[in-house]
This record gives C-alpha cells, sequence and structure tokens, in this order.
C-alpha cells in the first residue's frame, strides 16, 4: 500500500495546506501587493455597480414624467427681439399639433411674502394645460383655469408652500401672497414631486401664474421654455422634430432647440459609458499593478525559498508539485485580495450612490465578474514566477547551502 | 555470494561549463555500495565529493558513463521519473540540516510525506513515531530556531527517514556540530543503519568519521579509489 502510494501526487488538500503554511511567510511583504489587488478588485466592482445604480437612476427619472414628454427651450436670436409676453402667449394658444398638449412656460425669480417672511422663488408664467402636461398632482385647492387669466392667482409648489407655512402658520387656499408688490391669491397646492432632468419647470421650488398676469408682474418676461406630451400613439421623434419645424415657422425670432427623452437618455448614458470607461480603465490598470505587485512578491519568494525548493525536489516533488505550490500561494493572494476588494468596491458603490443622491441596488454581475477577473489577473502574474520555480534542477536549488 | 549492489557505476563522467570548454569534476568513476552497506566518501575540498553524491542521489546528471540504482538504469531516465525514485528510495541529511524555519520540528518531519500521497493526519503520527526514535519527541512543537545543532541534525535524520528509504545520503552530516554532539548524530545513524538494514553513504573530510564506516572510498583527482590507494 505504501509502494502504492509513494506514486500518488499530493492531493489538491494537501498542496492547499502547503499554500498555507508558506503563506504565512509572505507576511508584510504582501500587504503591497494585496493593496493593488484590493484596489483594483474594488475599483471594478465599485464601477460595475455604480453603473448599474446609475441606469436605474436613467431609468427613474423619466419614470415620473414618462417618456411622452419633450420640452423646448426659446431663445432669442441675436439682435432680433422677442415680441411681448401677451402677443407669444396668444400665439400659442393657436398651435394645434393633433392633439399634443402643450404648456408655455415664462420663468423669472421672484420674492414672495406671506405672513411677515419672504423667500426667493421661481416664478412661473404658464397656461392650465401644464397639469396635464407635466402629470403634477394637488395636495389641495385647484390648478390655474382659463378663466383664470385676468386674476392674480397663484399655485404654489410644495417645498414653496412649506417654506412660507413655517412658524406654525399653515398657508392655505384663499391666503393672499405678496410676489413683486402684487397680492396674488393662493387657490391651489401641488403635491410633491421629482423633478425631472427633461422639465425645465421643477414643480417644488415653483409659484405657478397665469400667463397673463406674469406680463403684469414682470413685464421683462419671455416665454423661454415649453413643454409638450404627445399622444400615446404618435412616435415622440416625428411628433417632437415637426413641432419643432412648426415652431421655427411660426416664431422667427427665436432659436428652437427642442429636446426629447430620448435624446437626453441617449446624453445621460453616453456620460455613463465615458465614466464607466474610464473608471474601467482605472481599476484595471490598478488590477495589472496589483499583479505585477504579486509578481514581484512571488519572484522574491521563489529567491528566498530557493534551497527549500531544493530540498522538497530532493524528497521527490516534481516540477508540476513546485509549480502548484507557488501558483497556489499567488491564487490565495489574488482570492484574498478580491475578497477584500468586493467588500470596499460594494462600500465605495454605496457611498457613491448615497452622495448622488441614488437609490443603492447591488449588480448581480458585480462580484462575481469583480473576483472573477481579479484572481485571473493574480494568477496570472503568478504563473512566471512558479514556472520559474518549477524549473530549477535540484542541484542549482540546493547549490546555495 | 556477494550481497545486491544498491548503487552501480561504469564509467562515469561529470564536467561543468566554463571559459574554454568543460572542465571535468569526476571522470571514469566505477563505484558500487551493497545494499545494507556503510560507506564514506572522503576527499579534499572541491574533489568532486558533493558532485558524485548528486549524481548517486539522483539529483543531477552524469554526462557519460552507466549508473544502476537498485539494478535499475537511470542514466536516461526524465525528472519527473528521477523524482520518483528520490521519493521512494533515497533520505537526504544536509549538513545545515535545511529544515524549513516557519514549520514545527513535527510539521518539518511529516513534510516528504505529503509527496507519497499520505493525509496529514496519518503524516503527523508516523512523524511522532520517527522523532521518538531520534530522541526528539518531546520538541515536536518547537520551531527549528529553538533547537541546537544536535537537536536539528537529529530531526534531520528523523526525516530522511520517515518515508523509509533504502538509501541514506549525508553530506557532512556533522560538519556543523561539536565533537560530542558529532559523535552522538554518528552513533544514532549507524544504529539506524543497523536496525533498519538501510544503505548509509556518508561525504566527509573528516577521517575519524570516515573510520566509523565499514567501508572508505576516497575521491581524488576526479576519480573514486578504496581508501588508502591514493
Amino acid at each position: 500500500m505504501l509502494a502504492l502510494m509513494t506514486f500518488l501526487p499530493p492531493s489538491l488538500l494537501q498542496v492547499g495546506a502547503d499554500a498555507a503554511d508558506s503563506f504565512r511567510t509572505l507576511g508584510k511583504r504582501s500587504i503591497l501587493a494585496l493593496l493593488g489587488i484590493v484596489i483594483g478588485s474594488a475599483s471594478i466592482i465599485a464601477v460595475i455597480n455604480i453603473g448599474h445604480n446609475a441606469r436605474q437612476e436613467v431609468a427613474s427619472v423619466f419614470h415620473n414624467m414618462g417618456v411622452d414628454t419633450f420640452a423646448v427651450s426659446f431663445s432669442v436670436k441675436q439682435g432680433r427681439q422677442a415680441s411681448p409676453l401677451s402677443i407669444e402667449a396668444a400665439t400659442f394658444r393657436k398651435l394645434v399639433l393633433e392633439g399634443l398638449l402643450i404648456a408655455p412656460a415664462a420663468i423669472v425669480p421672484a420674492q414672495a411674502g406671506f405672513n411677515h417672511r419672504t423667500i426667493n422663488i421661481r416664478l412661473v408664467g404658464t397656461e392650465p394645460s401644464l397639469l396635464d402636461v407635466m402629470k403634477l398632482s394637488l395636495a389641495y385647492g385647484r390648478f390655474l383655469h382659463p378663466f383664470d387669466q385676468d386674476e392674480n392667482v397663484v399655485v404654489l409648489g410644495h417645498d414653496i408652500a412649506t417654506s412660507l407655512s413655517s412658524d406654525g402658520t399653515l398657508i392655505k387656499t384663499g391666503d393672499w401672497l405678496k410676489i413683486n408688490n402684487y397680492l396674488f391669491r393662493v387657490i391651489g397646492v401641488l403635491q410633491s414631486r421629482t423633478h425631472s432632468l427633461i422639465s425645465p419647470v421643477s414643480a417644488d421650488l415653483s409659484v405657478f401664474v397665469p400667463l397673463q398676469a406674469m406680463s403684469r408682474v414682470a413685464s421683462e418676461a419671455r416665454i423661454d421654455d415649453l413643454v409638450a406630451r404627445i399622444p400615446l400613439h404618435k412616435k415622440s421623434e416625428n411628433v417632437a422634430s415637426t413641432f419643432g419645424e412648426m415652431l421655427t415657422r411660426t416664431f422667427k425670432s427665436r432659436d428652437i432647440e427642442v429636446v426629447t427623452p430620448v435624446q437626453m437618455i441617449e446624453g445621460m448614458n453616453s456620460q455613463n459609458r465615458t465614466f464607466h470607461y474610464l473608471l474601467m480603465a482605472l481599476g484595471v490598470i490598478t488590477l495589472v499593478g496589483g499583479g505585477v505587485a504579486v509578481m514581484n512578491v512571488m519572484y522574491m519568494n521563489v529567491s528566498e525559498r530557493r534551497s527549500e525548493i531544493g530540498l522538497r525536489m530532493a524528497m521527490g516533488a516534481r516540477r508540476q508539485d513546485i509549480r502548484n505550490l507557488f501558483l497556489i500561494e499567488a491564487a490565495a493572494l489574488s482570492v484574498l485580495g478580491a475578497v477584500l476588494g468586493a467588500g470596499l468596491g460594494m462600500a465605495l458603490a454605496y457611498i457613491y450612490a448615497q452622495v448622488s443622491g441614488w437609490a443603492f441596488a447591488m449588480a448581480f454581475s458585480a462580484i462575481p465578474l469583480g473576483v472573477t477577473s481579479t484572481v485571473l489577473v493574480g494568477v496570472f502574474f503568478g504563473l512566471k514566477p512558479a514556472i520559474t520555480a518549477s524549473r530549477l534542477t535540484p542541484v542549482e536549488a540546493l547549490r546555495d547551502y | 555470494m556477494s550481497s545486491p549492489a544498491c548503487i552501480s557505476m561504469k564509467g562515469v563522467s561529470k564536467s561543468y561549463a566554463c571559459q574554454g570548454g568543460g572542465s571535468p569534476v569526476i571522470s571514469h568513476v566505477d563505484f558500487h555500495i551493497a545494499v545494507a552497506d556503510s560507506c564514506a566518501i572522503i576527499g579534499p575540498s572541491g574533489s568532486g565529493k558533493s558532485t558524485l553524491l548528486n549524481i548517486i542521489g539522483l539529483l543531477d546528471f552524469a554526462d557519460a558513463g552507466e549508473y544502476l540504482f537498485m539494478g535499475r538504469p537511470v542514466t536516461k531516465k526524465q525528472s519527473d521519473e528521477l523524482a520518483a525514485l528520490r521519493k521512494k528510495n533515497i533520505g537526504f541529511v544536509f549538513q545545515n540540516f535545511n529544515l524549513i524555519p516557519r514549520l514545527n520540528v513535527v510539521e518539518n518531519v511529516a513534510l516528504p510525506l505529503r509527496y507519497h500521497g499520505v493525509d496529514r493526519g496519518q503524516s503527523l503520527e508516523r512523524a511522532m513515531l520517527m522523532l521518538q526514535r531520534v530522541g526528539m519527541a518531546h520538541r515536536a512543537g518547537y520551531k527549528p530556531a529553538d533547537l541546537s545543532g544536535g537537536q536539528k541534525q537529529r530531526v534531520a535524520i528523523a526525516r530522511a527517514l520517515v518515508g523509509q528509504p533504502s538509501l541514506i545520503l549525508a553530506d557532512e552530516p556533522t560538519g556543523s556540530l561539536d565533537g560530542q554532539t558529532a559523535s552522538e548524530i554518528l552513533e544514532l545513524l549507524l544504529s539506524i543503519q543497523k536496525e533498519q538494514g538501510v544503505t548509509l553513504l556518508i561525504v566527509t573530510h573528516d577521517p575519524l568519521v570516515a573510520g566509523l564506516m565499514r567501508r572508505q572510498v576516497r575521491v581524488c583527482n576526479g576519480r573514486v579509489e578504496e581508501a588508502g590507494k591514493c
């Protein structure tokens, strides 16, 4: 039985135990190599997870308003003058494109006062259609109505209402709000809603007044933005471009720029991709650096344990036993680095999500991909020193004695 | 009837490459050792003793000649085949002990059994038995750094014997030890040799050590002669 056993190679468990024994000797020297591996692994795992969270964020940004909404910005052409607000408002009301819901917006900064309290606001002159176009909901009261055009009435965004309601006095419908020395009657307060990147109007931070009323409060106000919503059966690209052409023909003094959700998503995805590739490149470079550090540590290890290699060969270790011994040590170093890196990478991704105000979700592929790539890099760079060790002859290895 | 040969060499030569061609270290060596015999290889430094020991121990190749190890030709064997022969048949004892510092005594002794496919528990049991034999069981958990030179060499002898080899090759086993300790180690080696019937081959430059072996051969000018003939 013993004779048979002598011809058997050492089991994987024994090779592992051998590697674990000698791994202890790497000590502080391995910390540098480990650091490179940990940072590389963490970068890759963080990048994959941040990319995943970014995609989710883009999806959630458009979830509220839907991808059927698009925005148009109007800027006055150089050397031209825009028509007065009241004239442009009348022109807008005449624009019809197969049931397309349109809401113009003239936005100016202003100050609102209520109950001896004054705050800065974004005053938005608009049409009643904005409620449907932006899918706004009211907390109480009502939104603007066509009959309100000549009235000094306001609808408050959620945050504005909250700010004005502090000091124990709750603002309610029927209260009077002072805006740029004009008194406006509060007719409604909106429910809070997440700001959509595509919309020029941040509902929570705005105070909405009829366009006619806006011209009284701020004579310099012009319609600079427009929000539109496409009927469900229409394709956004065609409708948006047709509408853009119609606006260009109608408003000759203005430069028209249509921004669709698809363009926005593409822009954001492109930005994310650039960021993703940049971080991925950094991760790969760091990982390769870590791999080179592993190689250096393993070369030093081989050099310092040259006589041990000779001793093991004298005991009957084959070349492949020596190669496996050092390869498993490199793999053990890489696995340890990969596991620590996985924890660090996830922590970084979590911190990034918190700082960015994103929801954190773990990407399914992040840890398997990160850990596997790290271990492969470590083993790849550990292979050369291991082969070098296995190619020593017993006499060469023992010559140090 | 003579005993079967453990080692049989005929016309074995070895030279090392150097500037201007090869430099012969041993030349046309004829050398035989019977199974269970004890033999000392003596000679001045640089005479080729260690080269001869390396070839005998299958750690190095002869350039020319025929070498039969346990009756089998080994001159043209591949490195893995030689490793298997070393594992099964040869135990090495080195002048500087060659104990692995990070392993404790019993782990050092059990190390060769890893290459025999013996599991860790059984290896440690067998190592403990061998440590008892060399009188070192009480130091099983110690690290080599905590042992004296003589104790280290006892552990190295236990390690050489744990795989139950038929040949012990000892390169200057007492070279790093004081006189008293050296004689204890030699006594141990010889008692094990007689008890277990292993072949013992010692390289030494010390005539007193050589005198304790049944045979003495001298390496002189790259040739091997029975002692006294050179």
